[in-house]
């Protein structure tokens, strides 16, 4: 590691145990009602949201570099298979220095890695409603149309495109691409009485998961399940997260 | 892992009086208790812990027990411990549970047996208190010293969950939806079988527990 | 929903175990757990899920062919098969200037066909690769025969991709329960589990990860051609295998994505045998004047009928979902439902240009046509 890494880590571990790291403050989201598009019960469920904070952005390399300057454990030289499936922070020049740009959001990162930095931050990792609100309320926000929606999850979870649906009113970045994100409680349990592993969700499944079936509801379902498919240990090119904070 | 994580950030904030990085790895170190994070090939460091990879004794989640004692899971090691997890309020599968882990237990060869741990998390942190957990225990009639029904940070069941590969879900009723799953730890603390549903026979647990030696 | 057994050790330790066992058997039982009916048998062990360092071939077998060919079972009574085909993207494409990124078997669409007798034991092994580039277009030198062939007609054009994403195996010609076999597996896990080929026919195999419409439309599928036991009543001069599906795709930017609403709605952009408008027509079928050809034809969907026709011929024989006891004489067409299967056999009557349609004109002038070319052999 050069002597430019150093003190460029030096820095950002010292903002990042400040909690005044270069990334933006978070923000503050609205309470609200919101309606999980996919029936994780029997009912439409219509949960109440209460205000919360946000990081606008994925959390970055640089972010995560602090993290772990600051608490080896989670060095990829010292996090064991337990915790990941051997691909952490695979592309990462050393323990410390991370590949690509210190903005870019931070991947190769488990679920227990996830929720190790938002913990040591003071936060969490948002809930699957939590999150999940906050895609339906910038839809609705900006006027996204439900196919332009229902195309841009469509083009991510194909191949991997961003496509360009901005957030004026919230200015939160990132959900559809350029990472998946982890959450707390991702891995769905589509009950059937005690059979609660029966039915969860494979082949066959949709029909009675989807409040409607249109374009959109089912990209909804196809966030849904990708993810609840994951194991939590996966250390994906493309999956990344964010914190949110009481 | 949420009590070391806020002991890591406490380190760190100290780490701004001065300390070296060099510092926070040996704190660190000390306070995680383990030296067994040298699973990936990057370490210098040589591998001396007989923990391996996958042992679940690298969790370091406290549970509070129904008698009251503060529990990890590597204060079992050397022991085999057959865990699932349930909920006290919980009328349905889990006294159900509790009776499958019981038929487990019992169908173990007397040697065995005696050196078993049964280990029953809850999912409810708030309402599972140790009070409630030994009440629970009595009316179950599941004291015996092999017994340890626990309760924990939510963060913590959460962790144990993702790695027994149990699902669940706070449902509007109050209650627990949740995978009803029994797994056995070797004396290392590995997970040497798993098997989900009710009422399964108890075949694949006692031979797995059978076949791992102790420590 | 079954969890990974966390310990990588045990995973593999198991895997290598079922390496050795593999030997020739006849619906012989390989564990106490496998029982027998009708000299079928059933009861396979638990899948395993592991993790391993793996960066060969993603089709790994002597029996898996790309499509149109199917490989020779050159071996008597049952085999044990070790099968490899990873799951992986790869941008291909289905007509002239129309290419998307596929989630894929082994890296076309349809995957490769893979060929068995019936009463062998399948020992299959898919790791998901979809976090990685992989190439398919330059194997290794003993690799299957797929390759080669994909190398020969090169019509989808693969380029390697990443698309990182749960997917699943599900083989139609295996009797097991699905919610073990057929269980999704996460980027960079591998799952491996057996099946016995119980009865003869034309299987589909497909990713059975939800949503599983997007899944297969977006290209995991492909064929397993189960021969029977006693072998055909006819010889035949040629066997190839057609495999038609559906595509439902729209231009966005500069490429093509998934239309849900057009798969909804049954209203394919694309329709093709073997995954591509031009397969069957860039290269034709070869046979001669007089010639018994076999056709194993899969209607793979992933929502669409084919009704399958050979202009200027009549199938002399027709065995549904290639089981000999379901046996048809003087068949003009082939009425194929969403994964049904079927043997056609036919005389080439003479020289000539002979087109293979979905009779479903709607389906055949969108690509669901190719061409049989009878000339004298050289």
């Amino acid at each position: 590691m050069g002597l430019k890494a150093v003190q460029f880590l030096g820095i950002v571990g010292l903002a990042w145990a400040m909690g005044a790291h270069a990334a933006e403050p978070p923000v503050t989201v609205p309470e609200g009602t919101f309606e999980h598009a996919v029936l994780l019960d029997r009912d439409v469920q219509t949960e109440w949201i209460k205000s919360f904070r946000v990081d606008p952005h994925p959390v970055s390399r640089a972010d995560y570099a602090g993290f772990v300057q600051a608490h080896p454990g989670w060095r990829r030289s010292a996090l064991t298979g337990l915790f990941q499936d051997g691909g952490y922070l695979k592309h990462w020049h050393s323990d410390l220095e991370p590949d690509g740009e210190p903005g870019e959001p931070v991947v190769h990162v488990s679920w227990y890695a996830a929720r190790a930095y938002c913990e040591a931050r003071g936060g969490a990792l948002p809930t699957l409603a939590q999150w999940e609100y906050l895609v339906n309320l910038r839809r609705r926000l900006n006027g996204h149309s439900d196919q332009d929606y229902a195309n841009a999850v469509f083009a991510w979870y194909g191949e991997q495109r961003v496509a360009t649906l901005e957030d004026k009113a919230l200015g939160l970045s990132g959900f559809i691409g350029p990472v998946n994100e982890w959450l707390e409680d991702y891995q769905l349990l589509l009950g059937n009485g005690d059979q609660v592993d029966f039915g969860g969700g494979s082949c066959g499944d949709t029909g009675r998961l989807i409040v409607r079936y249109d374009s959109a509801h089912y990209a909804t379902l196809l966030r849904y399940q990708m993810r609840s498919n994951l194991s939590p240990e996966t250390t994906a090119s493309n999956q990344g997260f964010r914190c949110v904070y009481p | 892992m949420k009590s070391s994580m806020l002991k890591g950030l406490l380190f760190a904030l100290l780490g701004l009086t001065g300390m070296s990085a060099l510092g926070f790895d040996q704190t660190g170190r000390e306070h995680h208790g383990h030296d067994q994070h040298s699973g990936m090939p990057h370490t210098p460091l040589p591998m001396t812990s007989r923990v391996p990879e996958g042992s679940l004794h690298q969790l370091d989640a406290v549970w509070q027990t129904h008698r009251g004692d503060a529990l990890t899971l590597a204060d079992l090691a050397g022991r085999p411990v057959i865990i699932t997890m349930l909920y006290a309020s919980c009328t349905t599968a889990c006294p159900v549970l509790v009776q499958d882990v019981k038929r487990i237990y019992q169908a173990l060869p007397e040697a065995r047996r005696s050196q078993a741990a049964l280990l029953l998390v809850s999912f409810d942190t708030e309402g599972d208190t140790p009070e409630a957990l030994n009440q629970y225990a009595q009316s179950v009639r599941a004291d015996g010293e092999a017994w340890h029904f626990a309760t924990g940070s939510a963060a913590d069941v959460r962790t144990l969950a993702a790695l027994l590969g149990v699902r669940y879900r706070k449902n509007p009723s109050g209650g627990y939806d949740h995978s009803n799953v029994i797994a056995v730890l070797n004396a290392k603390g590995e997970v040497v079988h798993r098997q989900e549903g009710l009422n399964q026979p108890v075949t694949g647990a006692v031979k797995a527990v059978s076949l791992d030696g102790g420590a | 929903m079954k969890a990974v057994m966390k310990s990588v050790a045990v995973g593999v330790g198991v895997a290598s175990a079922l390496w050795l066992a593999g030997c020739s058997q006849t619906a012989s039982v390989s564990s106490a757990e496998e029982f027998v009916v009708d000299g079928r048998v059933y009861g396979m062990p638990d899948a395993k899920v592991y993790r391993e360092d793996y960066l060969g071939d993603a089709v790994v077998g002597e029996y898996m062919t790309a499509s149109p060919h199917l490989a020779k079972l050159d071996y008597k009574g049952n085999k044990t098969h070790h099968v490899r085909l990873d799951t992986l993207s790869q941008k291909v494409e289905v007509a002239p200037g129309v290419s998307y990124n596929a989630w894929t078997f082994g890296g076309s669409v349809p995957g490769p066909v893979l060929h068995v007798r019936e009463g062998d034991r399948v020992i299959f092994t898919m790791k998901n690769r979809s976090d990685e580039p992989v190439v398919v277009t330059s194997p290794a030198k003993d690799a299957a025969p797929f390759y080669r062939q994909l190398a020969d007609n090169p019509y989808q054009k693969p380029v390697s991709a990443i698309s990182p994403m749960p997917h699943s195996m599900d083989f139609h010609s295996g009797t097991v329960a699905a919610d073990d076999k057929w269980r999704s597996i996460s980027p960079g896990e591998t799952i491996q589990f057996e099946w016995v080929a119980n009865y003869p026919g034309v299987y589909m195999y497909h990713c059975g990860t939800s949503s599983v419409l997007m899944h297969t439309a977006m290209g995991q599928y492909g064929a397993v051609v189960v021969s029977p036991k006693e072998g055909y009543p006819t010889e035949a001069d040629h066997e190839y295998v057609i495999t038609q599906s559906e595509f439902y795709l729209q231009k966005m930017g500069d490429s093509y994505i998934y239309d849900h609403q057009a798969a909804m709605a049954n209203n394919p952009s694309h329709v093709t045998f073997n995954g591509h408008v031009s397969a069957l027509m860039d290269q034709p079928l070869k046979a001669s004047k007089g010639d018994r050809v076999r056709l194993y034809v899969l209607n793979a969907g992933p929502n669409g009928t084919s009704s399958f026709h050979v202009i200027g011929a009549i199938f002399d024989r027709v065995w549904y979902e290639g089981n000999l006891e379901n046996e048809w004489r003087g068949m003009q067409t082939v009425l194929l439902g969403a994964s049904n299967g079927a043997v056609v056999e036919f005389i080439v009557p003479e020289d000539g240009l002979y087109k293979l349609v979905d009779h479903e004109f709607h389906d055949a002038e969108r690509g669901a046509a190719g061409a049989l070319i009878a000339a004298p052999a050289q």
